[in-house]
């Protein structure tokens, strides 16, 4: 008899780590998110976010450590957890051919939505994110707000339980991106779980109730939003200070 | 539950809808009837194996010949669209496996995906499945032993395929593995001329052995019913599928960043190797000299121009061999087969520098139109880089001749030279038109697949020729008036007539690609739908 899954956080992440030859991109990183939680991961550039992001979406085995989402571990279980799992990766893993309807009734049927749903809630959601103006027009021809939109549209037709996404908000303008927060917002309401990387962190201060930073594969910090501004801190005070990139001045006198 | 599986086919149906349906109509149709033509051929073949399998009175001579055309199927389906260096269609894993699909399903579609490598064969199996059956002395059930056959065929490429991606993921034994390769492809040419060595008789006359595949389904398919080539027949099919298999698994956990980080350091490079980089800079002035500085270490840092400077002397070498030894001491191509084999170098190299100067480093290409550069110095770099490496590759293939003892002087060198220089002059002024009309997304990691647009590949079939004109009429001249002198007089005219070319094409491109910047942008920014063609 298989366990109950319910009551499981919907991310477990313990002692990861992910190496690329000698070097360690995630090193030994270990994180819970609860169920109903939206998350903000955060980091400097090059820190591990899309690597580990990389690995709970299943594209990068980890080197060593266990993932477990929606309390089924990876990959072992992936099949089954990757069904309830919505996904707004970086821009390579959209298919620049197809127009936006064709991509998300593509990725509707990819989770084993019938045809007629999949192409019924395509036309719904491309109307949703207002993408449905020029229906000819290509991923590829997409703006990079356009494109995340898509993406975005696309997690959502299958009506997932956990939402793992990869700098949602780039190149969104602010109708556009205040559309995708308040849809996310009211999917957390719902119950689901958000997991996302950012570098806006205005965007991730106002949405998230938990945040970790991540700094050369370490863990530098995870807390409660509610805790980082009952201190007299922003969250990029916050950030600069742990990852430790403070710097006075630019340091270069020619410019 | 196949609803997945028939999606990835939709939507790579709907991929190569939405390619055509928005290019040129004339590209669409010169596409068709290469395809009409080249298939059509593959369909007479399968015709004619058609019309002899039919024939009661030929089954001896189809028991001699099936085994050979067997094997001819397997080995045509297994390494020629690896030595065409066209892979076919087959599954882009990475965008896929975030999806809940079953590991089965990706593997039933990228083995139906392998038949796009080998439709020339499954037209001949088809004529000769036709022609058995129509054969009275065939029993009915003779053909479909042909269908574990192809089986096998697809399953074993599926697992070739999936071997071979991974090894060519891994740095440096990327480019060993596909000289390997390419040496093999030459292999053939070279036996004709040293023939077999004695060593290798003994695994040829293996090749006979009665329960190798092509021998066990020919047998079968003409009625043979033993009960031993029943289960060789399936125990060569089950490890074909098992082999696939296995290789597709390997596949799908295969971590490709991961393996291109095992041979990287993060080791400086080392000071003479930067000297040698900067070199460039030190011959032209800037914006030129740091645009040509930086050309070079893009293209010697190109897997992908790595293995095709690399064919230029090895490969170019064997493949010229029994051809230009086949004539006596005196024949014309053995007596200028340095030339030969740097011209076709340079037809090589053209496919990874000049006739696609832009899609090879596309993620560049916007910076050409946004630094305060003159496109014209753009040009220019990218054409004295490809000179540089035409000269070194002239280098390299005189130098391999003289190590293995062919017959070099210096003015067969110099020869050698004087002709590479007139027709690059030629080629590098087509590929720049070429490279402004038909830009086209390439990969430079991948170490094979055309980087040329394919109306451009067919406009070559007229363009080199006509740039190779000059050179042979240079020849024409030696030969009518039996001088070095009017050889030489008549490259010396050519290059004059190739500068003036040059500069006229030059502009022309320039002025091309003030006008089409947006398109150029465009074409060069293209991705590729789940499946990679």
């Amino acid at each position: 008899m298989l366990p109950s899954t319910e009551d499981s956080p919907a991310i477990r992440v313990s002692h990861l780590i992910k190496l690329y030859g000698d070097k360690a991109a995630v090193d030994g990183l270990s994180f819970t998110v609860p169920r109903g939680c939206f998350f903000g991961f955060l980091g400097p550039n090059g820190a591990g976010k899309t690597t580990t992001i990389k690995m709970l979406m299943g594209i990068a085995p980890p080197t060593s450590g266990s993932i477990e989402l929606l309390g089924l571990p990876i990959p072992a279980r992936a099949e089954n957890v990757k069904a309830r799992i919505g996904l707004v990766p970086d821009e390579s893993l959209l298919f620049d051919h197809l127009t936006g309807l064709e991509f998300v009734e593509f990725v509707g049927r990819m989770y084993g939505l019938d045809r007629a749903v999949a192409a019924g809630r395509s036309r719904e959601l491309l109307a949703l994110f207002e993408l449905d103006g020029s229906p000819r027009k290509l991923i590829g021809e997409y703006s990079k707000g356009m494109r995340k939109r898509a993406a975005m549209a696309a997690a959502l037709i299958h009506r997932p339980q956990l939402f793992l996404m990869d700098e949602p908000f780039e190149g969104v303008d602010a109708v556009g991106a205040r559309l995708m927060k308040e849809i996310l917002l009211d999917q957390v309401r719902q119950g689901a779980t958000i997991f996302l990387t950012s570098h806006v962190l205005e965007v991730v201060e106002r949405l998230c109730t938990r945040v970790a930073i991540i700094s050369h594969g370490h863990l530098v910090m995870e807390a409660d939003m509610a805790d980082v501004r009952s201190g007299s801190e922003t969250l990029e005070d916050a950030f600069v200070r742990v990852v430790g990139a403070e710097r006075s001045g630019n340091g270069l006198d020619w410019l | 539950m196949w609803i997945q599986a028939r999606a990835i086919l939709w939507a790579q149906w709907r991929t190569l809808v939405n390619f055509y349906s928005r290019g040129r109509l004339g590209a669409l149709i010169f596409a068709i009837l290469i395809s009409v033509l080249w298939y059509g051929l593959a369909a007479v073949g399968g015709f004619a194996c058609a019309v002899l399998a039919s024939d009661p009175k030929r089954v001896p001579l189809i028991h001699r010949a099936g085994p050979g055309l067997l094997m001819f199927v397997l080995f045509y389906w297994q390494i020629v669209p690896i030595l065409l260096t066209s892979t076919g269609a087959s599954l882009d894993l990475r965008r896929l496996i975030v999806y809940p699909i079953r590991h089965a399903q990706l593997f039933g579609v990228e083995v139906l995906l392998r038949i796009t490598t080998g439709i020339e064969m499954l037209l001949v199996m088809a004529g000769c499945a036709i022609g058995l059956w129509i054969n009275p002395r065939i029993p009915w059930w003779g053909p479909f032993v042909f269908l574990p056959w192809i089986g096998l065929n697809l399953t074993l490429s599926a697992g070739l395929k999936g071997l071979l991606g991974r090894l060519l993921a891994r740095r440096r034994i990327r480019e060993i593995a596909i000289l390997l390769l390419v040496l093999l492809a030459a292999l053939p040419q070279l036996l004709l001329i040293t023939g077999l060595p004695v060593s290798a008789k003994p695994i040829v006359s293996r090749l006979d052995g009665p329960y190798l595949p092509w021998n066990v389904v020919t047998r079968l398919a003409l009625g043979g019913s033993d009960l031993l080539s029943w289960i060789a027949l399936a125990a060569w099919t089950a490890a074909a599928f098992t082999f696939g298999w296995w290789q597709f698994h390997r596949d799908l956990r295969f971590d490709a960043e991961a393996a291109r980080a095992q041979s990287h350091t993060d080791e400086p490079p080392s000071d003479w190797l930067d000297w040698l980089y900067r070199i460039p800079s030190r011959l032209a002035p800037d914006p030129i000299g740091a645009l040509f500085e930086k050309e070079v270490r893009f293209l010697s840092r190109a897997p992908r121009f790595r293995i095709v400077f690399l064919m230029g002397f090895t490969f170019s070498l064997i493949i010229w061999l029994p051809i230009a030894f086949r004539g006596g001491e005196d024949s014309f191509l053995r007596s200028n087969y340095l030339t030969l084999v740097t011209l076709y170098s340079l037809m090589l190299l053209g496919e990874v520098s000049f006739w696609n100067n832009l899609g090879f480093d596309r993620s560049a290409v916007q910076n050409y139109f946004v630094f305060p550069v003159r496109f014209t110095h753009v040009l220019i770099a990218k054409n004295l880089t490809c000179l540089l490496f035409v000269l070194l590759e002239i280098a390299a293939v005189a130098t391999v001749c003289a190590l293995v003892g062919m017959p070099i002087t210096l003015a067969r060198v110099l020869e050698a030279l004087a002709v590479a220089l007139v027709l690059t002059l030629f080629l590098v002024a087509v590929g720049n038109l070429g490279s402004v009309y038909f830009p086209r997304p390439a990969d430079p990691k991948q170490s094979w697949r055309n980087a040329s647009a394919s109306r451009f590949q067919a406009l070559l079939l007229v363009v080199h020729p006509l740039c190779a004109a000059p050179v042979v009429l240079a020849y024409l001249a030696r030969y009518a008036f039996e001088s070095q002198a009017a050889f030489y007089g008549v490259l010396g005219v050519s290059v004059l007539v190739g500068v003036a070319f040059y500069w006229v094409s030059l502009e022309t491109a320039v002025d091309a690609a003030a006008r089409r910047t947006e398109d150029i942008v465009t074409a060069l920014s293209q991705g590729e739908g789940p499946v990679a063609a």
